[in-house]
Formats: C-alpha cells, structure tokens, sequence
C-alpha cells in the first residue's frame, strides 16, 4: 500500500466512524457514551484529515487555495487503480 | 448546501474489467430501490418531517446516499474501463455501449432511466417512512 492509499484509509475509516456515530446521535442526542465515542473519533479525523490533506491535496474545496489550486489536481476518487 | 468531499465513502478499486457485472449493479445506481431514488426519498420527504430527529436523520442519510451513488458510479466506470470490442459486443453491455459508451448512466439493469417516478413524497412524515423501509430495508 502506498503513502497515500495509507493516508486515504485513515481518512475513510475515521469519516465513516464519525458518520455513523454522528447518525445514531441524531436519534439519540444525549447518549453520553456516544456523544464520548463521537468526540474521540471526530479528534482522531481532524489528524488524520490534516495530515492528508498536507501531503495529498485538499479534501474540501474549503481547504485549498494557498500558492496553487491543488483542488482540480487527480487522482479524482472514483479513478482507482489505474 | 453541500461540500464535496475528495474521497469515496468505502474504497473502490477494480483491477479487471467486467461489463456484465457492471449491467447488473447499475441497477443500484439508478433502478427503482438505487441509491439514487433513496437519495431523492430523503432529501425532498425531509421537508414533511415534524420533528428535529426526523430533519436531521433524512438531512443525513439523504446526504450519505449521493455517496454511495457515487460508490456504485465508481465501479460502474471502473468496471467498464479499457473494454476490448469483445467485451463490449459479448457481455451483455452491447445496448447499453450503442446509447452511452463507458459513460455512466443512472438506469436500471433493464435499461430503464432512473425516474422519480419509482419513489413517494406524500406529505405525511410516516407514510414516507414506511416508503423508505419498503424501498431501502431490501438494499442498503
């Protein structure tokens, strides 16, 4: 796996626990235990966002800019193993 | 509003191509109960929905739904890349090549497009709650 299929999963998995957690939440919006489990995963996104988004690129549009527009720049998600 | 986020929901990398594969999961993509259709049930039923729990889960998973569509839309595209005229003319995806090529095209394995016509937003928060288990508890 390369450096950026690494950093991509870190990325993916982290999203789709904060996601998951953040629906049961909207059902359930005072659980502590999940409202917990949310902050734990969400702080451990943020760093893993950080560190992608320094090495690969930005993830949302909101975080390019800078001295180039690195947003346009593949791979585009969908392009896989090419 | 939305972002858009510059990553899949759940990898998608496919090595081989395989178009009569790709004919079948289109149905996922823009079929009756695709993604799609699950995503049009959410966002427009979201406006009937009295309570808080109610807006922000088919605020949710209306917006989860436009990335599994673009899941499926990945294997279709990567599915059908870099087909031999063999493929194309003898796994099934021969219509489909002679109207779309390789685009990817939301309809159903049987070559309807998708239509609203396949979903329900009736105004009343659990008869479209019921509609979304009918059409989504069978899939995903």
């Amino acid at each position: 796996m390369t450096e950026r299929e690494h950093a991509t999963q870190a990325v993916q998995q982290l999203y789709f626990a904060m996601l998951d957690a953040s629906l049961f939440l909207n059902s359930h919006p005072s659980d502590a235990s999940a409202l917990r489990y949310f902050q734990k995963v969400k702080q451990e996104y943020q760093q893993a966002a950080a560190t992608y988004e320094k090495n690969f690129g930005p993830l949302t549009f909101t975080n390019a800019g800078g001295s180039s527009w690195e947003w346009v720049n593949s791979p585009w998600p969908w392009e896989g193993v090419k | 509003m939305w972002d858009y986020r510059k990553v899949l929901e759940y990898p998608v990398k496919i090595k081989n191509p395989d178009p009569t594969a790709a004919k079948l999961i289109m149905s996922q993509l823009g079929g009756p109960d695709g993604e799609l259709g699950a995503a049009m049930r959410y966002l427009n039923q979201r406006f009937s929905q009295p309570y808080d729990i109610g807006k922000a889960t088919l605020t949710s998973i209306g917006t989860e739904e436009l990335a599994h569509q673009e899941i499926i839309a990945a294997m279709i595209h990567q599915l059908t890349r870099n087909l031999t005229p063999e493929q194309i003319k003898t796994c099934g995806f021969n219509a489909y090549f002679v109207d779309h090529t390789t685009g990817v095209y939301p309809e159903s394995a049987a070559g309807t497009p998708y239509s609203a016509a396949t979903i329900q937003s009736t105004g009343d928060p659990i008869a479209d709650l019921f509609e979304d288990l009918a059409a989504d508890g069978t899939t995903a």
